[in-house]
């Protein structure tokens, strides 16, 4: 049994009184790519932002590589690299000085961040010159892709995206589903929420469908190949069914 | 289309944007009340200033003219700031214009006429009123009036079209600026140091009528001599006065007529340009050259944090304008006006105060200084607020809440310090203040500045909205209620004890207030800001 990389426990979360999500029972392991799929609305980003413990969850419980979001949740912060649905950063600062601060903040060698950096760069064909430049001045696109870089510059061992191919051009998307890949081959975790269910169900090794806050059902797409072009179908069913009722 | 885009324009920009009736209510009234309140006082004071000057004959006309003219390049730099505001600040918003069915004029038309709104508004309260005054005191006949409230909406036009002109190579200047810190932190300290001067200058000419000391000093024949040749090449502003006084009414309505229309076709035809360019991408091939030197830099977690507090608060000229005035602006503010206060209660028409009441320079002073130091450090404090957008990398960076709340608390509070002890030392160089006043001060600054900086935390962090004008209020009441207690508390005991009592019992309420903040400090902020996570995404 491979070691469980991200586990939540009956997860419960409220906002006010409107209830969001309904005991959530997950289990991604280790060396996996998760895709976690859903329309918009339905508690993919609540998901994510209680997993990173940004969010206080009203019950149950959430392990990151064995340690407790709750209790150790700076030990568990460090082993997580996180890219929002939104390029989010420190707008005012250049590329070069975000990705040093990101680094500053993991403790991360200069040797380490160097190779990792240079790695990167070629991966997302981001040009080193642009890193002098403020981040404001950048397109959406380039903004994503710093993030996406500054999400991996420390090794995390859990990679966690939301939508994370929003903005990208197609060339960087695909490049994107190749590092996710190659990303998860080295023995680490990968969790991406998308509603895009095409590169999903092309990626994944298994995929959830959330609905209503609720965990509608798990698919192994690794173990069942054939499932991968009826996931399509399901989805829009099960969101259909919704809508004429 | 163009009364669609006003409408956003005015909802957006005044009290309309107020949530619920009665908060939009309480905005324009207390809008209306503070507006009446400033004109009133402006035209007394226009009034006794022309009262004074009336000795000396054709000044009038000329200081009219002279604070008209003035009161206009003020109204031209608040239009290119609005125009600015509206035109290169807000991008997301430029963008959204664009891809609604409405063409570049709509946008710039709907735009320009709100902004018209508003410089109506500060000509109306300003040079409006000063020909009032003038008006009043100079006998002038209703027609003069008639004329100037038309002259009034002529100059607020003019402000505008000037405004629209000078916007771009104002815009585009602070664009270069802004990528050179060392230049603009230069730029800005000159500019400040001019407008403190000017401010000085100001002030001092303020004190002089208010001591009514002989102003035969301030206005010799010479110096009225040229002041009246200075008014008559105050262009246009001296043709639209000319035009209202009946003057050769047909050369000035020509003048001003031809330089309005020309001004405005050219502000149009510029602004839309400029735009046309934005939506045309052609703007993004002026982005600068990149660097091509990459020195690594890596740091501690505290040195990261703190370099990031600096960031967010140096990265844009806005920044920088801040602290530049925070820093220098501070001293020399406190100072002069300190120094005024003192000097109009030790001498001239109000000497008699202090006889009565002996402790006045030391509850005045107390009060300025810890005014002061609310409102400067109000706007340089970190507020959560600003990291809205960025608030999920504070919540997912393996760091402590407390220590990175504490870093973007303690940033500010040390620059607001180095600033306060700047001002001490002054004070205490010019004996404005005594020494043991000075030893006194050093304590109550440095635990208001903390006692300002906690409070605005725990304000940010339980409240949703905008706070700032929560913590500006504690920032204004406190040193009112503190001052008035170690007032009170002074005049109990004997002169010789009075400045001990004074300031020990403000230091004692601050501490006592502190205290009420630092009892479990890190867990309450740690468990508040866990709680402050917004709406769901």
């Amino acid at each position: 049994m491979p070691h469980t990389a991200i586990k939540l426990t009956n997860l419960n979360k409220s906002y006010g009184k409107k209830q969001v999500l309904y005991d959530i029972n997950l289990e991604i392991y280790q060396g996996e790519l998760f895709g976690f799929i859903g329309k918009n609305g339905v508690g993919k980003s609540t998901t994510i932002d209680c997993i990173l413990g940004s969010k206080l969850f009203d019950s149950g419980e959430i392990l990151v590589n064995d340690l407790n979001i709750k209790e150790k949740p700076i030990k568990a912060k460090k082993m997580i690299g996180y890219v929002a649905s939104e390029p989010t950063c420190y707008e005012d600062m250049t590329g070069a000085k975000y990705l040093q601060f990101v680094a500053s903040i993991y403790e991360i060698s200069p040797q380490i961040f160097v190779k990792n950096l240079d790695y990167l760069l070629k991966k997302f064909e981001f040009k080193e010159e642009d890193l002098y430049r403020q981040i404001k001045e950048y397109s959406h696109g380039m903004k994503q892709k710093i993030c996406l870089i500054a999400s991996l510059i420390h090794n995390p061992k859990i990679w966690i995206l939301d939508e994370p191919t929003v903005g990208l051009d197609a060339m960087s998307a695909n490049e994107l589903s190749l590092l996710m890949k190659d990303y998860v081959k080295h023995g680490n975790t990968c969790f991406v929420a998308s509603h895009n269910i095409d590169l999903v169900s092309k990626l994944c090794d298994r995929v959830a469908i959330i609905k209503d806050g609720r965990i509608y059902q798990i698919f192994d797409l690794k173990h069942e190949p054939s499932l991968r072009n009826k996931i399509q179908n399901i989805f829009l069913r099960l969101y259909q069914e919704k809508e004429v009722k | 289309m163009i009364g669609e885009l006003l409408l956003k324009e005015i909802k957006t920009n005044s009290f309309l944007a107020k949530k619920g009736i009665i908060k939009k209510i309480i905005a324009l009234v207390s809008s209306l009340i503070l507006l009446a309140l400033f004109v009133s006082l402006e035209v007394i004071l226009y009034i006794n200033i022309f009262d004074k000057i009336n000795v000396y004959s054709g000044l009038n006309d000329a200081l009219f003219i002279i604070v008209s003219f003035v009161l206009f390049i003020f109204g031209v730099i608040s239009s290119v700031n609005l125009f600015y505001g509206d035109f290169f600040k807000n991008n997301k918003e430029k963008i959204i214009l664009g891809v609604t069915p409405s063409s570049t004029y709509d946008v710039i038309f709907a735009k320009s006429i709100n902004i018209y709104f508003k410089l109506l508004i500060f000509v109306f309260s300003t040079i409006f009123a000063l020909s009032v005054a003038y008006g009043v005191k100079s006998e002038k006949d209703f027609l003069f009036h008639v004329l100037m409230f038309f002259s009034s909406l002529g100059m607020a036009f003019l402000c505008e079209t000037l405004g629209m002109i000078l916007v771009l190579p104002f815009g585009e200047l602070r664009k270069l600026i802004s990528r050179f810190k060392i230049a603009s932190f230069i730029l800005m300290l000159v500019f400040l140091l001019m407008a403190a001067f000017l401010y000085g200058a100001i002030l001092n000419l303020f004190v002089n009528l208010i001591r009514n000391d002989d102003i035969g000093s301030l206005f010799t024949t010479e110096r009225v001599e040229t002041l009246r040749n200075i008014s008559s090449y105050l262009y246009p502003i001296n043709s639209f006065i000319e035009f209202s006084k009946l003057n050769m009414m047909n050369v000035n309505f020509v003048i001003i007529l031809t330089f309005v229309i020309f001004t405005f076709v050219l502000g149009i035809f510029l602004l839309n340009h400029y735009l046309t360019s934005f939506y045309q991408g052609k703007l993004d091939k002026n982005l600068r050259k990149a660097n091509s030197t990459f020195s690594i830099k890596l740091t501690s977690i505290n040195g990261a944090l703190i370099q990031k507090e600096l960031s967010l608060a140096l990265s844009n000229s806005d920044g920088i304008f801040s602290y530049i005035s925070l820093i220098i602006l501070q001293p020399f503010l406190v100072f002069s006006v300190i120094s005024a206060v003192n000097l109009i209660f030790s001498t001239g028409n109000l000497n008699y105060i202090p006889s009565l009441f002996p402790s006045i320079f030391l509850t005045v002073d107390t009060i300025l200084i810890m005014l002061f130091l609310a409102v400067i450090n109000t706007t340089t404090s970190m507020s959560l607020i600003k990291e809205q957008s960025t608030l999920i990398l504070m919540k997912t960076m393996p760091v402590s809440y407390f220590k990175q709340l504490l870093i973007k608390v303690l940033v500010p509070s040390l620059i607001s310090l180095f600033s306060y002890l700047v001002t001490l030392i002054i004070l205490v160089s010019f004996g404005e203040v005594t020494w043991i006043e000075f030893l006194f001060l050093i304590l109550v600054g440095t635990l208001s500045i903390a006692l300002l900086n906690i409070f605005s935390l725990f304000n940010d962090l339980k409240s949703k909205s905008a706070s700032s004008f929560v913590s500006l209020l504690i920032g204004f009441v406190f040193p009112l209620i503190s001052v008035a207690l170690g007032m009170g508390l002074s005049l109990l005991v004997d002169p010789e004890f009075e400045v001990y009592v004074f300031f020990g019992s403000i230091i004692f309420l601050e501490i006592a207030l502190l205290s009420f903040f630092l009892i479990n400090i890190k867990r309450r902020v740690t468990n508040l800001f866990m709680k402050y996570e917004g709406e769901a995404r």
